[in-house]
């Protein structure tokens, strides 16, 4: 009993910060990306993956993606949706640094809209989109546990 | 009964799931289009056009008087391969290469700095200190930095 009392009071402590915390990452990583449109689309071209039309969308469309789907998972009312774009969105990041990696490019990540001439830290940018993708995923089991519990009575 | 409610439910649940990602899909459009309509450097749709303090080659071969090239990649890249008379100056050695500069600039004397390619930054931010540096806002980045003059020599 005291158990369940328990994981019912931690489960949402934990959910309200991580869902603070990530929103939180999301917002920032938008909006300094919005001040700077061009030099996010520089770090985008430096991936060599987009033709530069679709480039040029990305640059303006994405950080308000962020800034949108980061606010959002402080609402409960578009919480739901919001994780399901962040999830894919993290997830995609992984996959472009991979591929990058891979290719050895030299890029500048564009995730916090820094950007810096140094030499890419793949390991580094990696470790930071996993850990990101399982606060997420943490947030999507707690949300299978908790509205099991609800439709359990 | 209860097994028709729980999938009723269900489906509930997915359109309300969908209708949100719909949402937050379309409202960062609106915004996009204000940024592409308002913000003061939302980048240009087209890829020919040049960007404040960039020249084309073309520009360049019409210049008549001396200028200095600046390349802002990393060292090995400019051991490997530069523009003739090429000076390296980035960002990883400031200091000591900043010396090397004012060896071979003088005012008013043209500047162009380049990097590897359309991708690279490197460029922009070595012009903008150099321009800090030297007081000399005419200095100017290479549209397609190493890349495009690499390939108008080929």
């Amino acid at each position: 009993m005291g158990h369940m009392a328990g994981s019912r009071i931690m489960i949402p402590a934990i959910q309200w910060g991580l869902r603070l915390v990530l929103g939180g990452v999301f917002v920032y990583a938008g909006v300094v990306k919005i001040y700077d449109p061009a030099g996010f689309l520089a770090d985008i071209e430096s991936y060599r993956l987009l033709p530069y039309f679709a480039a040029v969308a990305t640059a303006l469309y994405l950080p308000w993606l962020e800034v949108v789907a980061g606010a959002a998972l402080w609402i409960r009312r578009a919480y739901r949706g919001s994780l399901a774009i962040l999830l894919v969105l993290t997830f995609l990041f992984g996959v472009f640094i991979t591929s990058a990696w891979i290719r050895g490019l030299d890029i500048s990540c564009g995730c916090f809209g820094v950007t810096d001439t140094s030499e890419a830290n793949y390991p580094w940018l990696l470790t930071r989109d996993v850990l990101i993708l399982l606060g997420l995923a943490c947030l999507v089991w707690f949300e299978q546990v908790t509205g099991r519990r609800m439709s359990n009575g | 009964m209860q097994d028709t409610t729980t999938i009723n439910t269900f489906f509930t649940e997915r359109a309300r799931i969908l209708r949100e990602i719909l949402f937050l899909l379309s409202l960062p459009l609106l915004l996009a289009a204000g940024s592409a309509l308002l913000h003061p450097s939302a980048p240009s749709w087209s890829q020919d056009a040049l960007a404040e303090g960039e020249v084309d080659l073309e520009i360049i071969d019409r210049w008549e008087e001396d200028f200095l090239w600046v390349d802002a990649r990393s060292r090995e890249e400019y051991e490997e391969a530069h523009i003739p008379g090429a000076l390296l100056l980035n960002e990883d050695a400031w200091d000591d290469l900043l010396f090397d500069f004012f060896d071979r600039w003088h005012p008013g004397k043209k500047v162009v700095v380049y990097c590897g390619s359309s991708g690279c930054r490197a460029s922009h931010q070595v012009a903008e200190r150099l321009r800090d540096e030297t007081g000399d806002d005419t200095i100017q980045v290479l549209q397609g930095g190493w890349d495009t003059w690499r390939e108008a020599e080929s």
